[in-house]
């Protein structure tokens, strides 16, 4: 049945593996329900048209910019922000690599990086350097200039096997 | 403004189309949103009722193949189109342009019924659906048409779908010969999260002597109201063959048959110098490609 864009819609899924359910509009934003009704603030909001990655997050798996799936259409799936897969010994890995060298200045870029890295490792746990550039395309960083990014995925790629470790 | 733009989960296919039609213009179809809930977080984009598609994904986002053709589901996500082993193998000039949309996110949500019907000049599955002879299936309330792809594009941002039509599948016809190759190439002002400034498909069919050629299509975009085929540089290949000469004058001749515009991306006469490199390119690309016998296999930069 149509509802108006301010009556609320109950929710039901999946977040870093628990349960939640809230009452959203429709045209509420993954992205803002994370933040404010969540209080998972580790995604952050950056350009809010899906151009600069920094709200990345996991939707059944596959990175996706969370400012632009509304919070309704994610009843039913599984999401898993940073705050989630910062858990994991996959992410220790990938974030030791790049706390080793200095990979990121304001942080501001971060987690939406880690996050592709981390989706990226999960399916391929040796990407080459192009593999790499691919999955980070759609995070933006505007400290680093992606080198030491990119070189400590490639040391992590060619160095440590991941085989079985999340 | 989007806050308060009403939105209809639809339970069938069926419930969608009725919306649309009562809603007599006033409603948006909503695929991956990469495109349409930008432009209306902007106000660019006003919409009484959005009909959110996303819902209708089963039966709306397959591929398949049927005995003549491939058949795509409008709500398959570019990233599906790239990881089909079937579009990678029958249709690459598909997966090769998919794999250029946007960032590996954005290519997560958007869909090739969005990216065609959204109609941007510079959409990068719109020169891909014209060199492969695309039809456009569409459905309303009233009954489904099928649109030749050639008549699908009308001017910028609009397409020839009524306010009540969605578009719901795409079919290309498997091509006989097995001696074809295809090329896309994109522009962009860097290797990601870009509009095309440029694009362009070719596709090469040759004779069993793996040289001749039996048909060639150019198509270009962003450099036209809409994505345009290159007939003039057609009729170049079409009559002379693939050689140096035929392909530095099939350029040429494709920089005077488009008509781009200047814009922040680029001027018009970049535009248009950028055309007939890449096409030159792209049809050398698709002729080696057919030679090799395989069919233009490739995923693109």
């Amino acid at each position: 049945m149509e509802h108006s864009g301010s009556a609320q819609y109950e929710v039901c899924f999946e977040v870093n593996g628990q349960q939640v359910h809230g009452k959203v509009p429709p045209t509420k934003m993954l992205v803002d329900f994370l933040r404010y009704d969540l209080g998972l603030t580790g995604t952050k909001k950056g350009c809010g048209t899906g151009e600069c990655g920094a709200c990345t997050v996991l939707l059944n798996g596959k990175p996706v910019n969370s400012c632009l799936v509304p919070v309704v259409r994610c009843n039913g799936s599984t999401v898993m922000t940073i705050e989630g897969i910062s858990k994991t010994e996959l992410f220790k890995r990938i974030q030791e690599v790049m706390v080793q060298s200095s990979a990121f200045q304001c942080g501001f870029c971060a987690p939406g990086m880690m996050v592709s890295l981390y989706a990226l490792f999960v399916v391929n746990s040796s990407p080459s350097e192009q593999e790499i550039r691919n999955a980070i395309s759609g995070n933006l960083c505007r400290c680093s200039g992606y080198t030491k990014i990119v070189d400590s995925a490639m040391r992590l790629a060619k160095g440590v096997n991941l085989v079985g470790s999340r | 403004m989007l806050a308060s733009t009403r939105y209809l989960r639809p339970h069938s296919l069926v419930e969608a189309l009725e919306a649309l039609q009562a809603a007599e213009g006033q409603a948006r179809p909503l695929a991956g949103g990469t495109d349409l809930l930008v432009a209306m977080k902007d106000g660019q984009i006003r919409a009484d009722l959005l009909v959110d598609l996303w819902w209708l994904r089963p039966p709306l986002a397959f591929i398949e193949r049927t005995e003549s053709a491939i058949r795509i589901g409008a709500l398959t996500t570019m990233s599906e189109l790239v990881g089909s082993s079937l579009i990678r193998s029958s249709v690459p000039v598909i997966s090769e342009a998919a794999a250029q949309v946007g960032a590996w996110q954005t290519r997560n949500l958007a869909t090739i019924g969005g990216n065609l019907a959204a109609a941007v000049p510079s959409c990068d599955l719109g020169p891909p659906v014209l060199v492969m002879d695309a039809k456009i299936i569409c459905q309303s309330a009233r009954g489904h048409r099928e649109i030749p792809v050639e008549s699908f594009f009308v001017g910028p941002k609009r397409c020839a779908l009524t306010s009540d039509e969605l578009l719901t599948a795409i079919e290309v016809p498997v091509e006989a010969s097995q001696n074809w190759g295809t090329c896309f190439l994109k522009l962009g002002r860097r290797k990601a999260v870009s509009l095309a400034l440029v694009n362009v498909a070719v596709k090469v069919v040759l004779w069993e002597d793996q040289k001749t050629v039996s048909k060639v299509r150019i198509a270009a975009g962003a450099v036209a109201p809409t994505p345009i085929r290159c007939r003039a540089a057609e009729q170049v290949i079409q009559n002379e063959g693939i050689n140096e000469r035929t392909l530095k004058a099939a350029a040429k001749v494709v920089m005077n048959e488009i008509a781009p515009i200047s814009d922040l991306r680029a001027s018009a006469e970049y535009r248009r110098q950028v055309t007939g490199v890449l096409v030159e390119r792209a049809i050398s690309i698709a002729y080696q490609r057919a030679q090799a016998n395989r069919t233009g296999h490739g995923r693109g930069a």
